[in-house]
Protein backbone atom coordinates (compact mmCIF):
# COMPACT_ATOMS: atom_id res chain seq x y z
CA UNK A 1 0.00 0.00 0.00
CA UNK A 2 2.58 2.35 1.11
CA UNK A 3 4.42 1.35 -2.53
CA UNK A 4 1.41 2.22 -4.38
CA UNK A 5 0.96 5.87 -2.14
CA UNK A 6 4.53 6.52 -3.19
CA UNK A 7 4.16 5.45 -7.06
CA UNK A 8 1.14 7.06 -7.38
CA UNK A 9 2.52 10.77 -5.75
CA UNK A 10 5.44 10.00 -8.14
CA UNK A 11 3.35 9.59 -11.01
CA UNK A 12 1.64 13.34 -9.84
CA UNK A 13 4.59 14.73 -9.47
CA UNK A 14 5.37 13.65 -13.18
CA UNK A 15 1.73 14.67 -14.69
CA UNK A 16 2.57 17.92 -12.95
CA UNK A 17 6.01 18.96 -13.97
CA UNK A 18 5.10 17.50 -17.73
CA UNK A 19 1.92 20.27 -17.78
CA UNK A 20 4.09 22.46 -16.34
CA UNK A 21 6.20 21.71 -19.33
CA UNK A 22 3.89 21.99 -22.32
CA UNK A 23 2.08 24.90 -20.32
CA UNK A 24 5.01 27.24 -19.59
CA UNK A 25 5.22 29.09 -22.95
CA UNK A 26 2.36 29.37 -25.88
CA UNK A 27 2.93 31.24 -29.20
CA UNK A 28 0.59 32.85 -31.77
CA UNK A 29 0.58 33.99 -35.10
CA UNK A 30 -0.19 37.57 -36.63
CA UNK A 31 -0.41 39.25 -40.37
CA UNK A 32 1.20 42.42 -40.97
CA UNK A 33 0.05 44.84 -43.50
CA UNK A 34 0.64 48.29 -45.19
CA UNK A 35 -0.35 50.15 -48.23
CA UNK A 36 1.50 52.18 -50.09
CA UNK A 37 -0.14 54.17 -51.78
CA UNK A 38 0.80 56.53 -55.28
CA UNK A 39 3.03 59.52 -54.27
CA UNK A 40 0.98 62.92 -56.11
CA UNK A 41 2.99 64.64 -58.82
CA UNK A 42 1.56 66.98 -61.22
CA UNK A 43 2.61 68.60 -64.22
CA UNK A 44 1.51 71.48 -66.18
CA UNK A 45 -0.81 70.55 -68.79
CA UNK A 46 -0.60 74.09 -70.55
CA UNK A 47 0.40 77.62 -69.31
CA UNK A 48 -1.64 80.51 -68.38
CA UNK A 49 -2.35 82.47 -71.34
CA UNK A 50 -4.67 85.55 -71.16
CA UNK A 51 -3.77 86.21 -75.10
CA UNK A 52 -3.92 89.74 -76.79
CA UNK A 53 -5.50 92.68 -75.57
CA UNK A 54 -5.18 96.01 -75.71
CA UNK A 55 -5.57 98.16 -72.73
CA UNK A 56 -6.86 101.71 -74.50
CA UNK A 57 -7.17 104.73 -72.28
CA UNK A 58 -8.19 103.43 -69.20
CA UNK A 59 -7.31 99.51 -68.75
CA UNK A 60 -9.05 97.40 -66.58
CA UNK A 61 -10.08 93.62 -66.44
CA UNK A 62 -9.80 90.66 -68.23
CA UNK A 63 -11.05 87.22 -66.54
CA UNK A 64 -9.91 84.19 -67.79
CA UNK A 65 -12.23 81.29 -66.68
CA UNK A 66 -11.18 77.84 -65.84
CA UNK A 67 -13.28 76.66 -68.65
CA UNK A 68 -11.39 78.72 -71.16
CA UNK A 69 -14.15 81.94 -71.68
CA UNK A 70 -12.80 85.40 -71.77
CA UNK A 71 -14.21 88.22 -70.85
CA UNK A 72 -12.92 92.31 -70.06
CA UNK A 73 -14.32 95.33 -68.27
CA UNK A 74 -12.71 98.84 -68.50
CA UNK A 75 -11.39 99.82 -71.57
CA UNK A 76 -9.82 96.84 -72.25
CA UNK A 77 -10.38 95.43 -75.94
CA UNK A 78 -9.69 92.04 -76.74
CA UNK A 79 -7.64 90.77 -79.38
CA UNK A 80 -7.14 87.74 -81.58
CA UNK A 81 -4.78 84.64 -81.09
CA UNK A 82 -4.44 82.17 -78.58
CA UNK A 83 -5.56 81.69 -74.98
CA UNK A 84 -6.14 79.46 -72.79
CA UNK A 85 -6.65 78.62 -68.84
CA UNK A 86 -3.55 76.87 -67.15
CA UNK A 87 -3.92 72.77 -67.30
CA UNK A 88 -2.59 70.61 -64.86
CA UNK A 89 -2.42 66.98 -65.32
CA UNK A 90 -2.63 65.43 -61.56
CA UNK A 91 -1.38 61.90 -60.80
CA UNK A 92 -2.29 59.70 -57.54
CA UNK A 93 -3.79 57.07 -55.64
CA UNK A 94 -7.44 56.64 -57.19
CA UNK A 95 -10.36 57.78 -55.60
CA UNK A 96 -8.29 59.70 -52.70
CA UNK A 97 -9.14 63.17 -51.69
CA UNK A 98 -6.58 66.06 -52.83
CA UNK A 99 -6.54 69.37 -51.74
CA UNK A 100 -5.90 72.22 -53.94
CA UNK A 101 -3.93 75.75 -53.01
CA UNK A 102 -4.62 78.43 -55.43
CA UNK A 103 -2.37 81.41 -55.14
CA UNK A 104 -3.65 83.54 -52.35
CA UNK A 105 -2.03 86.91 -52.83
CA UNK A 106 -1.78 88.66 -56.74
CA UNK A 107 0.67 87.07 -59.02
CA UNK A 108 3.02 89.40 -60.62
CA UNK A 109 3.71 89.98 -64.41
CA UNK A 110 6.40 91.57 -65.31
CA UNK A 111 7.48 93.43 -68.56
CA UNK A 112 11.44 92.06 -69.14
CA UNK A 113 11.88 95.20 -70.85
CA UNK A 114 10.50 98.18 -69.41
CA UNK A 115 10.09 96.61 -65.62
CA UNK A 116 5.92 97.31 -66.04
CA UNK A 117 4.15 94.74 -64.40
CA UNK A 118 0.34 93.52 -64.13
CA UNK A 119 -1.64 91.75 -61.06
CA UNK A 120 -3.46 88.55 -61.85
CA UNK A 121 -6.40 88.13 -59.24
CA UNK A 122 -8.97 85.68 -58.47
CA UNK A 123 -7.32 82.48 -59.29
CA UNK A 124 -10.26 79.89 -60.07
CA UNK A 125 -10.17 76.15 -61.04
CA UNK A 126 -12.35 73.23 -62.20
CA UNK A 127 -13.33 71.36 -60.16
CA UNK A 128 -13.37 74.40 -57.70
CA UNK A 129 -10.33 74.51 -55.01
CA UNK A 130 -13.02 75.07 -52.39
CA UNK A 131 -14.92 71.68 -53.23
CA UNK A 132 -14.33 69.54 -50.14
CA UNK A 133 -13.86 66.68 -51.87
CA UNK A 134 -11.66 66.76 -55.21
CA UNK A 135 -11.13 63.06 -55.96
CA UNK A 136 -8.38 61.41 -58.09
CA UNK A 137 -10.19 59.42 -60.57
CA UNK A 138 -10.19 55.84 -60.36
CA UNK A 139 -7.99 55.87 -63.46
CA UNK A 140 -5.46 57.82 -61.07
CA UNK A 141 -5.37 61.00 -62.85
CA UNK A 142 -6.89 64.15 -62.49
CA UNK A 143 -7.45 67.55 -64.60
CA UNK A 144 -7.43 70.87 -63.07
CA UNK A 145 -8.08 73.50 -65.16
CA UNK A 146 -7.45 77.25 -63.71
CA UNK A 147 -8.10 80.26 -64.65
CA UNK A 148 -7.54 83.93 -63.46
CA UNK A 149 -8.41 87.45 -63.51
CA UNK A 150 -5.83 89.86 -65.42
CA UNK A 151 -5.86 94.09 -64.06
CA UNK A 152 -4.64 96.13 -66.68
CA UNK A 153 -3.34 99.77 -66.49
CA UNK A 154 -3.72 102.23 -69.05
CA UNK A 155 -1.35 102.34 -71.86
CA UNK A 156 1.08 104.29 -70.07
CA UNK A 157 1.01 102.11 -66.90
CA UNK A 158 0.96 98.86 -69.47
CA UNK A 159 3.16 99.68 -72.77
CA UNK A 160 3.34 97.27 -75.55
CA UNK A 161 4.86 94.38 -74.82
CA UNK A 162 5.27 90.19 -72.96
CA UNK A 163 4.23 90.37 -69.79
CA UNK A 164 5.10 86.77 -67.89
CA UNK A 165 5.81 85.55 -64.17
CA UNK A 166 5.16 82.40 -62.71
CA UNK A 167 2.97 81.16 -59.54
CA UNK A 168 2.37 78.50 -57.16
CA UNK A 169 -0.51 75.19 -57.25
CA UNK A 170 -0.16 72.92 -54.70
CA UNK A 171 -1.86 69.52 -54.32
CA UNK A 172 -1.53 67.84 -51.60
CA UNK A 173 -3.51 64.41 -49.78
CA UNK A 174 -6.30 65.56 -47.71
CA UNK B 1 13.91 24.41 -19.06
CA UNK B 2 17.20 22.89 -18.18
CA UNK B 3 16.78 23.19 -14.37
CA UNK B 4 13.24 20.86 -15.08
CA UNK B 5 15.06 18.30 -16.48
CA UNK B 6 17.07 18.48 -13.39
CA UNK B 7 14.83 17.82 -11.57
CA UNK B 8 12.48 14.69 -12.89
CA UNK B 9 15.84 13.05 -13.18
CA UNK B 10 16.41 13.56 -9.67
CA UNK B 11 12.76 11.94 -8.77
CA UNK B 12 14.03 9.12 -10.61
CA UNK B 13 16.75 8.64 -8.36
CA UNK B 14 14.36 9.44 -5.41
CA UNK B 15 12.18 7.13 -6.67
CA UNK B 16 14.94 3.97 -7.08
CA UNK B 17 16.11 5.03 -3.77
CA UNK B 18 12.46 4.66 -2.27
CA UNK B 19 11.64 1.39 -3.70
CA UNK B 20 14.56 -0.09 -2.61
CA UNK B 21 14.27 1.18 1.11
CA UNK B 22 10.60 -0.10 1.34
CA UNK B 23 10.93 -1.20 4.63
CA UNK B 24 11.71 1.86 6.00
CA UNK B 25 9.35 4.36 4.26
CA UNK B 26 8.47 7.48 5.82
CA UNK B 27 5.83 9.70 4.53
CA UNK B 28 6.50 13.37 3.97
CA UNK B 29 3.63 15.84 2.11
CA UNK B 30 4.20 17.51 -1.09
CA UNK B 31 3.08 20.66 -1.84
CA UNK B 32 2.89 22.39 -5.38
CA UNK B 33 0.83 25.67 -6.72
CA UNK B 34 -0.56 24.84 -10.04
CA UNK B 35 -0.66 27.70 -12.40
CA UNK B 36 -3.55 28.55 -14.59
CA UNK B 37 -1.27 27.76 -18.23
CA UNK B 38 -0.46 30.57 -20.08
CA UNK B 39 -2.18 31.67 -23.13
CA UNK B 40 -2.52 34.01 -26.14
CA UNK B 41 -4.58 34.68 -28.74
CA UNK B 42 -4.43 37.40 -31.65
CA UNK B 43 -7.16 40.31 -31.56
CA UNK B 44 -5.70 42.70 -34.29
CA UNK B 45 -3.33 42.16 -36.82
CA UNK B 46 -1.11 44.76 -37.26
CA UNK B 47 -1.63 47.47 -39.85
CA UNK B 48 0.60 50.17 -40.78
CA UNK B 49 -1.70 52.28 -42.46
CA UNK B 50 -1.31 54.24 -46.04
CA UNK B 51 2.09 55.52 -46.71
CA UNK B 52 3.43 57.76 -49.33
CA UNK B 53 7.00 56.05 -50.57
CA UNK B 54 9.49 59.19 -51.54
CA UNK B 55 12.72 58.99 -53.82
CA UNK B 56 14.68 57.86 -51.16
CA UNK B 57 14.41 54.89 -48.53
CA UNK B 58 12.46 55.59 -45.48
CA UNK B 59 10.83 53.70 -42.78
CA UNK B 60 7.60 53.78 -40.44
CA UNK B 61 7.78 53.46 -37.18
CA UNK B 62 4.32 52.08 -35.77
CA UNK B 63 4.08 52.05 -31.92
CA UNK B 64 2.81 49.83 -29.86
CA UNK B 65 -0.13 52.64 -29.17
CA UNK B 66 -0.96 52.41 -33.10
CA UNK B 67 0.73 56.10 -33.57
CA UNK B 68 3.02 56.63 -36.51
CA UNK B 69 6.09 58.87 -36.98
CA UNK B 70 8.16 58.19 -40.29
CA UNK B 71 12.15 58.95 -41.57
CA UNK B 72 13.63 58.79 -44.88
CA UNK B 73 12.11 59.84 -47.94
CA UNK B 74 8.38 58.15 -46.67
CA UNK B 75 5.86 60.51 -45.93
CA UNK B 76 2.08 59.95 -44.16
CA UNK B 77 -1.00 60.99 -45.82
CA UNK B 78 -3.62 63.76 -43.34
CA UNK B 79 -6.21 61.62 -41.07
CA UNK B 80 -8.70 61.41 -43.73
CA UNK B 81 -6.25 59.51 -46.25
CA UNK B 82 -4.47 57.40 -43.27
CA UNK B 83 -5.75 54.09 -43.54
CA UNK B 84 -6.31 51.75 -41.00
CA UNK B 85 -3.21 51.89 -38.10
CA UNK B 86 -3.29 49.76 -35.62
CA UNK B 87 -0.17 47.68 -33.82
CA UNK B 88 -0.87 43.83 -32.90
CA UNK B 89 -2.80 43.30 -30.16
CA UNK B 90 -3.12 39.85 -28.20
CA UNK B 91 -5.03 38.79 -25.10
CA UNK B 92 -2.55 36.84 -22.85
CA UNK B 93 -4.22 34.82 -19.94
CA UNK B 94 -2.78 33.23 -17.33
CA UNK B 95 -2.52 33.26 -13.37
CA UNK B 96 -2.45 36.53 -11.79
CA UNK B 97 0.38 38.29 -10.47
CA UNK B 98 2.91 35.83 -12.68
CA UNK B 99 5.63 37.57 -14.71
CA UNK B 100 5.97 36.28 -18.15
CA UNK B 101 8.40 37.29 -20.77
CA UNK B 102 7.66 38.42 -24.01
CA UNK B 103 9.26 36.99 -27.33
CA UNK B 104 8.92 38.78 -30.66
CA UNK B 105 10.05 38.24 -33.83
CA UNK B 106 14.48 38.55 -33.91
CA UNK B 107 14.21 39.02 -37.67
CA UNK B 108 12.94 40.46 -40.24
CA UNK B 109 9.48 39.71 -41.55
CA UNK B 110 8.91 39.88 -45.34
CA UNK B 111 5.72 41.99 -46.59
CA UNK B 112 5.09 40.85 -49.95
CA UNK B 113 3.06 43.41 -52.40
CA UNK B 114 2.13 43.79 -55.87
CA UNK B 115 4.47 42.18 -58.79
CA UNK B 116 6.50 40.45 -56.02
CA UNK B 117 7.87 43.65 -54.27
CA UNK B 118 8.56 43.28 -50.98
CA UNK B 119 9.41 45.65 -47.47
CA UNK B 120 10.59 44.42 -44.65
CA UNK B 121 8.91 44.79 -41.14
CA UNK B 122 11.82 44.58 -38.27
CA UNK B 123 12.77 46.23 -34.60
CA UNK B 124 9.73 44.80 -33.13
CA UNK B 125 8.08 46.55 -29.97
CA UNK B 126 5.85 45.38 -27.25
CA UNK B 127 4.11 47.62 -24.28
CA UNK B 128 4.35 44.00 -21.84
CA UNK B 129 4.61 44.95 -18.34
CA UNK B 130 5.88 41.69 -17.70
CA UNK B 131 3.16 40.75 -15.68
CA UNK B 132 -0.56 38.99 -15.80
CA UNK B 133 -2.65 41.55 -13.79
CA UNK B 134 -6.20 40.29 -13.52
CA UNK B 135 -6.45 36.86 -15.02
CA UNK B 136 -5.72 38.42 -18.34
CA UNK B 137 -3.45 41.41 -20.05
CA UNK B 138 -3.80 43.11 -23.41
CA UNK B 139 -0.63 42.92 -25.39
CA UNK B 140 0.63 45.43 -28.43
CA UNK B 141 3.15 44.73 -30.53
CA UNK B 142 4.97 47.26 -32.97
CA UNK B 143 7.25 47.58 -35.40
CA UNK B 144 9.09 49.40 -38.19
CA UNK B 145 8.31 49.21 -41.59
CA UNK B 146 11.46 49.40 -44.59
CA UNK B 147 10.36 51.60 -47.33
CA UNK B 148 12.31 51.45 -50.36
CA UNK B 149 12.77 54.42 -52.54
CA UNK B 150 9.35 54.53 -55.16
CA UNK B 151 8.57 51.82 -53.25
CA UNK B 152 5.40 50.36 -55.97
CA UNK B 153 1.91 51.10 -54.65
CA UNK B 154 -0.10 48.49 -53.59
CA UNK B 155 -0.92 46.15 -50.75
CA UNK B 156 1.62 44.67 -48.94
CA UNK B 157 0.86 41.94 -46.96
CA UNK B 158 3.34 39.65 -44.43
CA UNK B 159 3.25 36.14 -44.08
CA UNK B 160 2.47 34.72 -39.87
CA UNK B 161 5.11 36.25 -37.58
CA UNK B 162 4.96 34.65 -34.53
CA UNK B 163 4.77 36.15 -31.08
CA UNK B 164 5.77 33.71 -27.86
CA UNK B 165 4.88 34.32 -24.25
CA UNK B 166 6.26 32.27 -21.18
CA UNK B 167 6.26 32.21 -17.50
CA UNK B 168 9.61 33.14 -16.52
Amino acid sequence: MKKFIHISSFLCWIILLCGNLSYAQTSINAHASAEVIQALTATEGAALNFGRFSPESAGGEIRLSPDGIRSSTGSVALGGGLYNPAIFNISGQPDFNVVVNLPSAPVLLANSSNGKTMQVTNWESIPASSASGIKIQSSGQLTLNVGATLKVGNMNDNPVGLYNGTYAVTFSYN
Amino acid sequence: MKTTLKIFLFLVVAFGFSATAMAQSATATATSTVMTPIAISKTVDMSFGNIIPGGTTGTVVLTTSSTRSVTGGVTLPPSGNAGTITSAAFTVSGTSGASYAVTLPSSDVTLTGPSSNTMTANTFTSNSTGTITGGSVTLSVGATLNVGANQVAGTYTSSNFTVTVAYN
